[in-house]
């Protein structure tokens, strides 16, 4: 589904993503582990349009998307929940969810989704008339992730969704994706806790200053101790 | 009383060029300088298609606006987008400035240097309220600020458009992720803008004579009433301009002619040390939520 | 370290001086130089030929043209040809200053008509005095530039002096008990408000309220409410058209206009005046040169003005054709016949023989701008203030000549 072959990304003059390449298959939760610093939000960033890698290819079923502008790959159904969740926190819960849907003008579509969002987050609806900077952390998140499925996406890429949060809340966010992804939406997940990510992945690949340096299955990564000293600190 | 509808009609008018400025400054977080200019080919545009098309107002008035939002567009597409990301450049300081020039002189040529008479809404007529005479145009030039301004508020609160706008002017790049494109809604931010203005123009006109200089010493005061009320804030716009045009009106009577400008600076310059934010970030607005409202 | 410096000051100091008396050798040299028979005689002509100030420097040289023609048609000045170096200086006065350096040091010009603008000719002033170049000044108004400082400088139009002067005394004649005054806060402003207060002081009155504003604002009321609460009958405007124009406007919200007469100087006078100030115009006058303005009932200006006009209007077209002001340009043409006659008269080129003869004989001379010019000893101001006249503003024959008031 996606494919991203030989991909240099930089900031100016500094190359901070040296020559990577990795994919993804519909249906499977694939997480990109990294420790601060390491580039992981330079790439989702880029998959996503807001950056302009260096030299490479970004192809999306098929389709090279590389030069893409953000809007045009929301409508092709990629979506980017962004590190530090990124609400809008003078506009209500509402508002914040509507805007997750603004290229949508199909007013029955956008009333459906509202719908089974409600459902799936009930705190939302409950909250719904509330300013988004008046949520707590974990309610921002789950938040952050309802605005993004506003518009169906068939690839949702998370940046660090567990940041910041409190341990039994991050078990939730990541129910919660398990669950989405059993409902046939494919995710991409960049981490640096990586114990509850590796979990729910069908496979992992572990990003060192810009460089893939290992790729395997989410078991078999989570655990090789070696690896994680080796990479991720601890685990 | 006539002191009263004449600080209100002039404080409505400041309140529409700090709400033009607002618009813009609210999403790109730049200050338009060239709009003196474009409230002044509003006004010029008009009133040449008035006398010399022979057209009616309304029909004068919309050909107006739509030359302004064209004018808007490339000034946008010209001075500001050119420039790439204005996060770290402050380049569009020189270009707007020199934009508003360009259009300056070029008025002067297409225009000539020469002030006209522009009509007064109404024919300038004149009714008596409390003994005093109030013109009809005054009284419209407070209407019309104030539909503009609550409409604006609309817009800006309840609509799709609306919420984009302010989702833009606080995170462009979440907003991008919306699906949203930023720079079409600063694109549209600055036709607003410009629609504004030529509607300003019409109303300032009657007032300043429509000629190409006819907005230098107000368009200063414009930006002092937007930094009054907190720039990018449409209420503040008003509240700013409102209070600009009583505080002149009060230095009027207290100091000799002349000085009214100094003080209402020095008034400005006091609020914008105080209250950085400009007057609607005092607490007493805000009743212990969040800062200021953006938009 | 502290020799070397004094070193190379004592050093500048030397080039200096040597640099100094170069120059004033020089100068003698040129003082030599002018004789009774010159094979041509060279004249500056400087002004804002383009940029908004532009019809007045076409103005004067359109003059400057057309006495040039016809004196090198009549046989020159003292035989010799005039020659005419032009430059725009587009009323910069940095411009103005280079120019005339040029002019006087390249282009060997011996005397110069110009600049036109009031801050130009300040900027380019000194260089012709150290050089003992006289220039004639057709347009600029400012008071200052007519000073014992600039000893070879004359002026022809009505100084902002002379028009104060000439608005208080019309006032003071008409017997006007309480006399407003008006005007900016501009250097333009408070230098006629300067002017008019020690008018004013001359006729032994004071005035019944000093009323100031700042240039270009958009609210007049509270000028206009002063000029009420004063109870003025007459007020004297020191005030550019547009803003004069919304202080009448003003006045007659504030239901004072009927009450009032208003007399302004020559920059109140604007072509759309009456249109900008509404049906309150009726009440406003202006002054203008005697000789260029119609007699009540009459349509035509008397013998040689009357010729004057239509030279200009057959070498340059009506008014609405070529922009510029006849009594201007009649003023720039006068320029160089001053300079033709006083040469003539002196029987050389030397200018301090030429300037003696500008000023102990002008009544002699001929002028198609006013009826004599003024110039004395003490005073180089040409236009005498008995020759303004009081005319209703906007009433005017062919766009551009004033009716005097019956
Ligand atoms: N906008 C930027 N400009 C310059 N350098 C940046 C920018 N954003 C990130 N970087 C640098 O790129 C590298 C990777 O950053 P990032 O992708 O944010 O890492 P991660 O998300 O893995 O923590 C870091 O060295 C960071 O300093
Ligand atoms: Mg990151």
């Amino acid at each position: 589904m996606l494919q991203v072959e030989n991909l240099t990304i930089g900031y100016g003059k500094t190359e901070v993503v040296h020559n990577i390449s990795f994919h993804v298959q519909k249906g499977e939760i694939i997480t990109i582990l990294g420790a601060n610093g390491a580039g992981k939000s330079t790439i989702l960033n880029t998959i996503v349009g807001l950056h302009q890698a260096k030299d490479g290819s970004i192809r999306f079923q098929g389709k090279e998307i590389s030069k893409a502008r953000p809007d045009q790959l929301v409508k092709q159904g990629i979506r980017l929940v962004p590190e530090g969740r990124q609400i809008f926190p003078q506009h209500t819960v509402l508002e914040n969810i509507l805007l997750g849907a603004y290229i949508e003008k199909n007013a029955n579509k956008i009333d459906s989704r509202l719908q089974s969002i409600f459902e799936r987050f009930p705190r939302l609806e409950e909250r719904k008339n509330q300013m988004g900077g008046t949520l707590s952390g974990g309610e921002q998140q789950m938040l952050a992730i309802a605005r993004a499925l506003m518009t169906d996406p068939t690839l949702l890429i998370l940046d660090e969704p567990s940041l910041g949060l409190a341990p039994i809340i991050v078990g939730e966010v990541f129910d919660l994706l398990k669950q989405i992804s059993s409902s046939g939406v494919t995710v991409l997940l960049v981490e640096q806790m990586a114990n509850s990510a590796l979990k729910i992945s069908d496979r992992a690949y572990v990003l060192e200053t810009g460089r893939i340096v290992l790729e395997g299955k989410g078991e078999e990564i989570r655990n090789n101790s070696d690896i994680a000293k080796a990479y991720l600190g601890s685990i | 009383m006539q002191e009263i509808v004449t600080a209100l009609a002039n404080g409505s008018i400041y309140a529409l060029m700090a709400l033009a400025i607002g618009i813009i400054y609210s999403t790109t977080q730049i200050i338009n300088f060239a709009h003196g200019s474009v409230i002044m080919i509003g006004a010029m545009s008009s009133y040449w298609l008035l006398s010399f098309a022979q057209m009616n107002f309304i029909t004068a008035m919309l050909l107006a606006v739509l030359i302004n939002i064209v004018l808007s567009i490339v000034i946008y597409k010209v001075s500001v987008e050119k420039l790439g990301d204005l996060t770290n450049n402050s380049r569009w300081i020189v270009t707007l400035f020199g934009a508003g020039i360009i259009i300056d002189n070029t008025a002067r040529i297409l225009f000539g240097t020469e002030p006209k008479a522009y009509p007064y809404l109404f024919d300038g007529k004149v009714i008596p309220i409390f003994g005093s005479k109030i013109m009809v145009h005054e009284i419209m030039m407070i209407l019309v600020a104030v539909v503009i301004g609550i409409v604006y508020q609309i817009v800006i609160q309840k609509t799709n458009f609306g919420r984009a706008v302010r989702a833009v002017s606080f995170r462009p790049d979440t907003s991008r992720l919306m699906g949203i494109r930023s720079n079409h809604i600063v694109l549209i931010c600055f036709a607003i803008s410009g629609a504004v203005a030529a509607i300003s123009g019409a109303l300032i006109a009657p007032i300043t004579f429509a000629s190409y200089t006819m907005t230098y010493s107000i368009g200063i005061k414009a930006f002092a009433a937007a930094l009054i009320g907190g720039l990018g804030n449409t209420k503040g716009a008003f509240i700013g301009g409102i209070s600009l045009g009583l505080i002149e009106e009060i230095a009027n009577m207290v100091v000799p002619g002349g000085l009214k400008d100094a003080i209402s600076f020095l008034i400005m310059i006091i609020v914008i040390i105080v209250l950085p934010g400009g007057i609607l970030s005092a607490k007493l607005f805000n009743k212990g939520e969040l800062n200021a409202e953006k938009v | 370290m502290r020799r070397k410096s004094a070193v190379s000051l004592s050093s500048i100091i030397l080039s200096m001086t040597l640099l100094f008396t170069g120059c004033s050798s020089a100068n003698n040299d040129k003082a030599k130089e002018a004789s009774s028979k010159p094979k041509e005689i060279v004249i500056g002509n400087i002004g804002a030929m383009t940029g908004s100030s532009a019809v007045l420097g076409r103005a004067q040289s359109q003059g400057v043209d057309l006495a040039v023609k016809e004196i090198n048609e009549n046989g020159g000045i003292l035989g010799a040809k005039v020659k005419v170096v032009n430059r725009d200086d587009g009323a910069d006065p940095t411009k103005s200053k280079t120019f005339m350096e040029e002019l006087v040091d390249k282009e060997k010009v011996e005397y110069v008509v110009g600049p036109t603008n009031s801050t130009p000719a300040a900027a380019s002033m000194a260089y012709l005095q150290q050089n003992k170049i006289i220039s004639i000044l057709p347009i600029a108004t400012s008071t200052q530039l007519i000073s014992p400082n600039n000893p070879y400088a004359f002026r022809l139009l009505p100084s902002n002096e002379i028009q104060a002067k000439a608005i208080v005394k019309i006032a003071v004649e008409e017997k006007f008990k309480r006399i407003a005054l008006v005007a900016d806060t501009s250097a333009l402003g408070t230098d006629g408000m300067s002017v008019m207060e020690e008018a004013m002081k001359s006729h032994g009155v004071t005035p019944a309220a000093k009323v100031t504003y700042k240039a270009d604002d958009s609210d007049m009321t509270p000028v206009a409410q002063k000029i009420k609460d004063a109870k003025a009958d007459v007020a004297l405007f020191w005030t550019l058209g547009a803003d004069g124009a919304k202080i009448v406007r003003a006045l007659e919200r504030v239901d004072y206009i009927k009450d009032l007469e208003i007399i302004g100087y020559t920059g109140l006078n604007m072509p759309n005046f009456n249109e900008l100030a509404g049906p309150g115009a009726e009440k406003v006058n202006t002054v203008t040169p005697g000789s260029w303005a119609l007699d009540p009932g009459k349509t035509e200006l008397t013998g040689k003005y009357w010729d004057m006009y239509q030279k200009v209007v057959s070498e340059y077209g009506e008014k609405a054709k070529r922009d510029t002001s006849a009594s201007m340009i009649a003023s720039g043409y006068d320029a160089v016949y001053l300079l033709k006659w006083a040469i003539e008269k002196a029987g050389t080129t030397d200018s301090d023989k030429v300037k003696a003869v500008l000023e102990t004989d002008i009544k002699d001379f001929d002028s198609v701008y006013v009826k004599s010019y003024a110039f004395s000893k003490d005073s180089h101001e040409g236009f005498p203030v008995d020759e303004l006249f009081k005319v209703k503003i906007g009433e005017m024959a062919y766009d551009e000549i004033y009716k005097k008031a019956d």
